[in-house]
């Protein structure tokens, strides 16, 4: 399992960088798109299939076409490289410096707490992971969340009428 | 019985739905601040009602109502309603869309109403982004304004990268106890023997937090957001989004991480010494009316951290005390601002001049606002300056008490400004000053109850006492 954790999570944080790194937005969604599988293959490790399974068909699958769909109605008649000069000078380096230190002390944090050493697992309740059990919790224990969630998306889509539609009243 | 419980969120749910429905109908929207102020006080009453009531767990844990999450409902249901009312005007002047600013309004405050009534980081969580969600459009609000666009645009960015930062924290207290619940994370952490992870939990906890209450270092968006935004939006970004952001921190540090508490009161302390004073220093130069009371706000976030560093049950009551005052201070100051800017649209401290003289009323009634930001008596600002005070020297952190002292003098300057500009300087030219019913309502109302806990303040200390953050 150990080496599942690393080839996926090495994969994820490739994918994440490429998205930053990366000069054309198709690129970006691509890297993206590695960044998810990863993700599905880590959630797989941790014994959480249909998890695993939705964030392949709706993020991998659904919304990553949109928004290749999307970047390519909005960048079909441009050159792809739009990428001005910092105006921050020594952003980047700044920026390079603080990661690696980051990266650095959470290392540290990670290997005084014993990363990597096995340790006792407890044995899953029968079902864990599986579209039943998921469903059941996700109604029952969890559905403030998922109705608090609604309440969430249905701000950002006033937002998305406020911000971008008409300015007109 | 758990319905009676969480009534007033379903109240205020209700009442953004019952907004977004009339907004489709009405055709004077000023139908939706009435309804909206209605919709308000009856919340209100649901949550008085349940005050007292045995601190309950509900829905899975999800839930929990106390005294301490009533309390700060209370807080972010004065200053809805009070933005409800003032805010009419404004919007029709600078054209921005009402039926969505109240929605979204409404939903900010459910957001932090989640925030403030749940021990479970999921909810917690998920209360900090419907807040902020609802905040960064907001925020945006002023369309032909370019600094409304910054405000927003830059709050967007730092609050997305600092909502990840929070997660991450979150993410590594899950991963330390097993559990979302901060009773047991705090459980678990007494015996866990990973301190170093725990630190790391703490740090990307409270520089988070630290974000969403603009304290120093983590202030940069604060100053521009908070001039650029809507002026209403302000307010309520200064008031009840930084008390949603503290009632958090509360909960977090004095229940989740109460077994490594003590390690975080030195920082914190540092922290609060460096928010007030760059917040009063840089406030000194400002000339623009919003950027000098965003700078006071931060200074203000300062003084309230006193309360966190210090945590004890005294500080906690002087925390929840000034944070109310401090509502009705900021609330009101930002009504006069706001009838100001509807006649003189530049927004510049130097549109203060001569209004003694133009509109007494309001000249006085800034006045008393100011006076009980800088903490003189009879205000309710004095009271709350002078408890956080008091509980710093007993905690003994008798530095920061005076740090606080010396603080509100250098605040002195910059707030006097103004009531200079409204009494001595020379009268700018004469123009009717008007403002309509809601916003002179909402101003009496922040003077008297701003007068109010600076006269009689010992009934609510007597209540706070008894509010207990920990379960």
């Amino acid at each position: 399992m150990i080496a599942v954790l690393w080839i996926a999570g090495a994969l994820a944080v490739a994918g994440a960088l490429g998205v930053v790194i990366a000069k054309t937005p198709v690129h970006s969604v691509i890297s993206l798109v590695v960044n998810i599988l990863a993700l599905a293959a880590l959630y797989l490790s941790l014994h959480a299939e249909f998890m695993a399974l939705i964030q392949v068909i709706i993020y991998a699958g659904a919304i990553m076409i949109l928004f290749l769909f999307v970047i390519a109605l909005l960048t079909a008649r441009k050159d792809p490289v739009e990428r001005s000069e910092g105006k921050l000078e020594g952003q980047r380096e700044l920026g390079i410096v603080a990661a690696v230190t980051g990266a650095i002390l959470m290392t540290a944090v990670a290997l005084s707490a014993g990363f990597g050493r096995p340790v006792a697992q407890e044995a899953l309740p029968s079902g864990f992971g599986s579209p039943a059990a998921f469903g059941r919790e996700l109604l029952t224990t969890h559905i403030l969340s998922f109705e608090l969630t609604a309440f969430v998306l249905m701000a950002a889509v006033i937002g998305v009428v406020v911000l971008v539609g008409q300015r007109k009243l | 019985m758990q319905y009676v419980l969480i009534l007033p969120e379903i109240l205020l749910a209700g009442l953004g739905l019952v907004l977004l429905g009339m907004d489709l109908f009405a055709k004077s929207k000023r139908s939706l601040a009435v309804a909206g102020v209605i919709g308000t006080l009856a919340t209100l009453v649901a949550v008085l009602a349940n005050f007292g009531v045995a601190p309950a767990e509900i829905w899975s844990g999800t839930i929990r109502v106390d005294d301490f999450a009533q309390y700060f409902k209370v807080i972010f249901l004065v200053i809805l309603g009070l933005v409800f009312l003032f805010s009419h005007e404004y919007l029709e002047k600078r054209d921005v869309r009402m039926g969505e600013f109240y929605i979204l309004v409404t939903f900010a405050t459910l957001g932090a109403f989640l925030m403030v009534s749940s021990l479970e980081l999921i909810t917690i969580y998920l209360g900090l982004e419907l807040m902020t969600i609802a905040s960064y459009i907001l925020a945006g609000m002023l369309r032909q304004d370019a600094r409304s666009s910054e405000a927003s645009i830059k709050f967007f960015l730092m609050g997305a990268l600092t909502s990840g930062v929070i997660l991450y924290g979150l993410s590594l207290l899950l991963g330390l106890s097993g559990s979302t619940h901060l009773v047991a994370i705090a459980e678990a952490l007494a015996t866990s023997p990973n301190t170093a992870l725990i630190t790391a939990a703490g740090v990307f906890i409270i520089a988070g937090l630290g974000f969403k209450i603009a304290a120093v270092p983590f202030h940069m968006w604060a100053p521009d957001t908070y001039e650029g935004a809507p002026t209403p939006v302000s307010a309520f970004l200064i008031t009840a989004s930084e008390a949603a952001g503290f009632a958090v921190l509360l909960r977090i540090l004095l229940v989740g991480l109460a077994p490594a508490l003590a390690q975080w009161k030195m920082v914190l302390a540092v922290i609060a010494f460096v928010t007030m004073t760059f917040g009063n220093v840089t406030a000194i130069v400002q000339t623009r009316t919003k950027r000098m009371l965003a700078y006071s706000a931060i200074a203000q976030a300062g003084y309230i951290l006193v309360g966190v560093a210090v945590a004890t049950p005294q500080s906690v009551t002087a925390m929840l005390f000034y944070m109310l005052a401090y509502a009705f201070m900021t609330v009101g100051a930002f009504a006069v601002v706001i009838m100001l800017s509807n006649h003189i649209p530049s927004e510049e401290i130097e549109d203060f001049k001569g209004l003694a003289q133009r509109a007494p009323g309001y000249a006085l009634a800034m006045t008393l606002l100011l006076l009980s930001l800088i903490g003189i008596p009879p205000t309710g600002g004095f009271f709350g300056k002078l408890a956080l005070y008091r509980s710093a020297v007993e905690g003994g952190m008798v530095w920061l008490a005076l740090a606080m002292v010396i603080n509100s003098a250098i605040s002195v300057p910059y707030y006097f400004n103004v009531i200079r500009n409204m009494y001595l300087a020379e009268e700018a030219p004469a123009m009717e000053l008007s403002a309509r019913t809601g916003l002179k309502l909402a101003l009496g109302i922040a003077v008297a109850a701003t007068l109010l806990l600076g006269v009689f303040p010992e009934p609510l200390v007597g209540f706070l006492r008894t509010i207990q953050v920990m379960p």
